[in-house]
């Protein structure tokens, strides 16, 4: 038998190729360079990400959609897209920590390395037009994140939450293969292409190996989204790791895992439509209920953001199961939907965690709601002001990014015919102001208990992050339509 | 002025002006630059409103001053502002009461004068943002976000339960408000389904063309009034109301009167034209609410010893008139109505403003510690008495043209429920001379130490802000043709398509189709 | 007895998956639910291969061959943490990790 090697097309994966080259060389320059000039390698990574943004905008502009390497891997727009928000969540993320780290003795380690190869694993995720490819990607990200969330070696929470995270990683990886396992057994295919030819007009939609495949991929998905009821890992591992990394978890992954998620069902297994749909149905209804109840008793900031992230997650899967591609106008709008969420969760959820991670101080982190955020609007007002602007955009009030996103959710469900999804979402959402609008009282209404001390400094990264985050709530909940064009011009999941 | 966009300068004004607000610097309590810009934008935006007001003709029918603008293309949402007969008074009554706010609250700002000048304006700009609209997104906005403002006042500047009150002021309101969101998205798709050829809008006219089955139309209507039930609030809905005008800073009030109007307002511009048939239905049953709120505030009003609470289930009680008025569906009661809603704003606002003069004067909301004020403070008293019988409705001033006309209209469709309100307005007398007589007349009690300022009258600032309402009180109330006249048009065009409707006709209040618009329908006169 | 056929090994596969995933769900020690994810990847692998045989295409072998190395790679993750873990509190109880738990 003889294997002939695919073409090499660097040039389509050159997004993917600049993260992970550019992680190799922080790792190596971090030998060499002396501790006191770590937060070099942190500018450095910004830097690697910055270019990577301009690739991928190199390649928008270029022919779309490109297959590459045997057809494992699919540039398009919607890739392009999604490998964007990541890539900017990433750059966020990163300026978010350069001072994080100091300020809190983490040390650098191999922190933006790692982080970096995080990065390229999810850039791989959302070009993954393979089982094989895709299963790669989501564990490239997963042990990145696993190491980065025990990356406070010196605190037990730490310690607790990347332990947590491994074994839930892994347990709902081994469903993920053994499910993809499963649809290869019955299609003799793991190419994603292949496998919606094999599918159409065949008498494989009912076959049980199958349709066991796709339950046991979906269940794979709901662990690694956070998706209620498998979201029990969330809230320890988000709270356990640090402020930085759980950021970047909350935003990253899910926007690369969504991005995933969508290619697979609606680019490979739109015939199961009415399989998927119903399973993601009901998850959807039972994360956006359990993940904002839950979020309602927490007290500890990072915990309530980590059951926030839960119910946000339920929205976009709304949008998700209203992607039925028999129908292509439904479709373009649940799809784009969801990119436009995606975007805008990345920077109203990175906004609210760069508050937290501004509040921290070296022997105290200041998580406690009713402790450290009451009358934080009279200590400082500007991140009080902010905070509350990413409250009420996650609450998804009117102008702010969060609304806009929920009115095209919610829009795109009533099209597609789930009213029942749009009238739980908007109930969950009227839950959901409870919490948000809480911190929101407290930081304005309460009394502060750590009046007489100086207010933090904000750095400079951090104070970018926030700006960037506040222009960028605001903008796309006043003027959607750009933002909102962009997804829509990305939806061009590759079918050739 | 017919190129000036006003509108948008109307609504935008004062959102730049807060903003500029924000960045200015505090300089401790009562002071600082913040005030006087926002005064100065205030007063800009109240000439704007007052040319607005004089420039529209009366009698006319259809909308003015329409501003069009492409928004978010990919939905079809626009940016669509105009006026007609049914808001433009609301927009001049907004206009007028920030000033009024802004003065009353002069040097009572509390900690920070630059948020609180910021927050008003930013309810100014988002509350004529929601009356003008014809949108629906940009409608849903700009009702939504003007509870952000009127939250962050609250719980910014509010009294010992803050939190709770806004919190539960935030999360009563906008509940409602999320069904009625997927209503206007089915209704946007049920418009889009019949009508393939021309892209999806979500634009007021284009929706109000839209055939809806009776049977559907109850949902949807039920969602609408729901949200503007609870923002009214009508009678088992209102519990939130007592506990937020407690609790949020009393000159803030004056112009948070104006949130419940818009609410009232929405029942007339979206819910009853888009769903004629139903609330047909409903309107019946509603009003009987809005009858057991006019009882139940003025009776509850009654018992109160507080003299903000006792001004807020007044308030309670001349909501459910309005509210009786509009379910009424007679071109007299809805223009009664429309016009009471103007008064309300007046009285109220005087009144909300002359309790916070006492109270800084007095240092207590308490009206079994105060009293024999009158002789003390004789001016203040003058207006106290001409705004309270503003509110009781006496002849000769506006709360009784509005109330009369409400009354007579309603005799006629719901003649129980209207006697039932007449006694309201008995009741309006009695809480309203009891507040007056407790405060100002008996023996002369008013707590001491409220220090230099206790033995002032009224300062010109404070006259200043109670003069525009008291004069307008006491003009509609002799001579309320000019306000009459400029909602006749809209409201008897809006009756006349509502009975069509019923009828079974096709509803014409929306542009007719443009071809057909050659051709005049055959029922118009 | 017949032969074997594809079904026996699927069973075969399921079987361990589920043994695996019982031992996850059920094991209090760190390193045994190590082990049984472990197990439940190499089930895995047992149905790739009998696929791989049975659709005559070498796709399943290369899949198993991938899901081997990822396991060799969270197997070296996953053991630094723990023992990571063990210097701390000298137990690899996954009760004793309850410090999250609000």
């Amino acid at each position: 038998m003889e294997i002939a090697p695919p073409p090499f097309d660097l040039g389509a994966i050159a997004p993917f190729l600049i993260v992970a080259v550019g992680a190799m060389i922080a790792l190596l320059a971090d030998l060499f360079i002396p501790p006191a000039r770590r937060p070099a390698l942190g500018y450095f990574a910004l830097g690697t990400t910055l270019v990577a943004i301009g690739a991928c905008v190199w390649l928008w502009g270029g022919a779309v959609p490109r297959l590459a390497f045997a057809n494992m891997i699919a540039v398009d727009r919607f890739g392009l897209f999604v490998t964007i928000v990541t890539l900017i969540g990433a750059a966020l993320s990163i300026l978010l920590s350069v001072d994080f780290l100091q300020e809190q003795r983490l040390g650098y380690g191999e922190y933006f390395p790692l982080m970096l190869f995080t990065v390229s694993g999810m850039i791989l995720l959302a070009f993954a037009n393979d089982l094989i490819t895709f299963f790669i990607a989501l564990e490239i990200l997963s042990l990145g994140l696993y190491i980065l969330a025990g990356s406070a070696r010196g605190r037990a929470v730490s310690q607790e939450s990347a332990i947590k995270y491994f074994l839930l990683g892994s347990f709902s990886f081994g469903f993920l293969v053994y499910g993809t396992s499963l649809i290869y057994g019955a299609t003799g295919t793991t190419n994603f292409t292949a496998l919606r030819v094999a599918l159409e007009g065949s008498g494989l939609t009912d076959n049980p190996l199958l349709l066991a495949g796709l339950a046991l991929v979906l269940v794979g998905f709901a662990f690694k989204l956070a998706l209620a009821p498998f979201h029990m890992w969330t809230p320890d591992v988000y709270s356990g790791a640090p402020t930085a990394v759980t950021a970047f978890m909350s935003v990253g992954t899910k926007v690369a895992t969504f991005a995933a998620l969508l290619r697979l069902v609606t680019g490979a297994l739109p015939a199961l439509y009415a399989d998927w749909s119903n399973a993601l149905f009901a998850l959807a209804i039972v994360t956006m209920i359990l993940g904002n109840l839950a979020a309602i008793t927490q007290r500890n900031i990072k915990r309530m953001l980590a059951y926030s992230s839960i119910g946000q997650a339920g929205y976009v899967l709304v949008a998700v199961v209203a992607s039925d591609t028999t129908q292509p106008g439904v479709n373009d709008a649940a799809q784009s939907s969801v990119l436009f969420y995606l975007l805008a969760y990345t920077f109203m959820n990175l906004g609210a965690f760069a508050v937290v991670v501004a509040l921290a101080r070296p022997d105290d982190e200041r998580l406690d709601l009713d402790r450290d955020y009451a009358g934080l609007a009279r200590r400082q007002p500007l991140l009080a002001a902010a905070m509350a602007v990413f409250m009420l955009s996650l609450g998804g009030i009117p102008l702010t990014a969060g609304f806009m996103g929920k009115l095209l959710v919610f829009r795109a469900a009533i099209e597609a015919g789930y009213w029942p999804l749009a009238v739980v979402g908007v109930l969950t959402s009227a839950v959901a102001l409870a919490f948000y609008l809480r911190v929101v009282v407290r930081m304005y209404a309460g009394e502060s208990r750590h009046a007489e001390e100086r207010p933090a400094r904000v750095p400079v990264p951090l104070a970018v992050v926030l700006a960037v985050c506040l222009v960028a709530t605001i903008q796309f909940g006043i003027l959607p339509a750009i933002p909102l064009d962009a997804a829509r011009g990305a939806l061009t999941i590759t079918a050739p | 002025m017919s190129g000036l966009p006003i509108l948008s300068i109307l609504v935008f004004l004062p959102v730049v002006a807060a903003i500029l607000c924000l960045v200015l610097p505090d300089r401790g309590e009562g002071a600082g630059p913040a005030r006087i810009v926002a005064l100065v934008a205030s007063l800009v935006a109240l000439a704007l409103a007052i040319l607005l007001l004089i420039d529209f003709p009366p009698g006319a029918q259809g909308l003015r001053y329409e501003e069009r603008a492409s928004w978010i293309p990919a939905i079809g949402a626009s940016y669509h502002l105009g006026v007609d007969g049914l808001n433009v008074l609301l927009v001049f009554l907004t206009a007028l009461l920030t000033p009024v706010a802004l003065l009353a609250s002069w040097d009572a700002m509390g900690r920070s004068p630059r948020l609180f000048s910021a927050f008003l304006l930013l309810l100014e700009g988002t509350v004529i943002g929601a009356l003008t609209a014809l949108d629906l997104v940009l409608y849903f906005v700009f009702w939504e976000a003007m509870l952000v403002p009127m939250y962050l006042l609250i719980a910014t500047f509010g009294g010992a339960r803050r939190g709770y009150a806004a919190l539960k002021f935030f999360i009563y309101t906008s509940v409602g408000s999320l069904l009625m969101l997927v209503a206007i998205l089915y209704v946007y798709f049920l418009h889009s389904a019949q009508n393939v050829e021309v892209a999806a809008s979500f634009d007021l006219a284009d929706l109000l063309a839209t055939t809806i089955s009776p049977g559907l139309q109850r949902w949807l209507f039920l969602a609408f009034a729901l949200a503007y039930a609870i923002k009214l609030p009508l009678f088992p809905l209102h519990t939130w109301l007592p506990d937020t005008y407690t609790q949020a800073p009393v000159t803030a009030l004056i112009l948070a009167t104006m949130l419940v109007k818009v609410g009232a307002y929405s029942f007339l511009r979206f819910a009853i034209p888009l769903f004629p048939q139903a609330s047909a239905e409903i309107l019946p049953i509603l009003a009987i609410l809005a009858t057991i709120g006019i009882v139940y505030g003025g009776i509850v009003s009654a018992a109160q010893r507080d003299m903000v609470r006792l001004l807020a289930f007044s308030s309670l009680a001349h909501l459910g008139f309005i509210a009786l008025g509009l379910f009424a569906l007679d071109a007299r009661a809805i223009q009664g109505s429309i016009l009471q809603m103007v008064n309300h704003g007046l009285s109220a606002g005087a009144l909300f403003a002359l309790v916070a003069m006492i109270a800084a004067r007095v240092g207590t909301f308490d009206l079994a510690a105060v009293g024999g004020l009158a002789r003390r403070w004789p001016v203040l008293t003058g207006c106290f008495l001409l705004a309270a019988f503003s509110s009781l409705g006496l002849p000769g001033l506006n709360g009784f043209v509005g109330e009369f006309l409400i009354l007579l209209g309603a005799f006629r469709t719901h003649p129980v429920l209207a006697t039932v309100g007449t006694f309201g307005v008995l009741l309006a007398a009695v809480y309203m001379l009891r507040l007056f007589v407790g405060a100002m007349y008996g023996p002369e009690r008013a707590p001491s130490g409220a220090g230099a300022r206790a033995s002032r009258d009224l300062s010109p600032r404070e006259l200043a802000a109670l003069a525009p309402l008291l004069l307008l009180i006491v003009w509609i109330g002799v001579y309320p043709a000019p306000f009459l006249r400029r909602t006749e048009g809209a409201v008897s065009q809006l009756v006349t398509n509502i009975a069509a409707a019923r009828e079974g006709t096709p509803l014409t209040i929306a542009p007719p189709p443009r071809d057909a618009a050659l051709t005049p329908p055959e029922h118009t006169r | 007895m017949g032969e074997l056929t594809l079904g026996h090994f699927l069973t075969l596969s399921a079987l361990l998956f589920v043994i695996g995933m019982l031992g996850v769900l059920t094991r209090k020690n760190i390193l045994i639910i190590f082990m049984s994810i472990e197990l439940m990847l190499n089930a895995v692998n047992v149905s790739l291969i009998a696929f791989g045989r049975y659709l005559d295409s070498i796709a399943g072998q290369i899949f198993a061959i991938f899901v081997i190395t990822i396991a060799a790679a969270e197997a070296a993750i996953g053991l630094g943490l723990i023992l990571v873990l063990t210097r701390r509190q000298d137990s690899v109880d996954v009760t004793s990790v309850s410090l999250l738990k609000e």
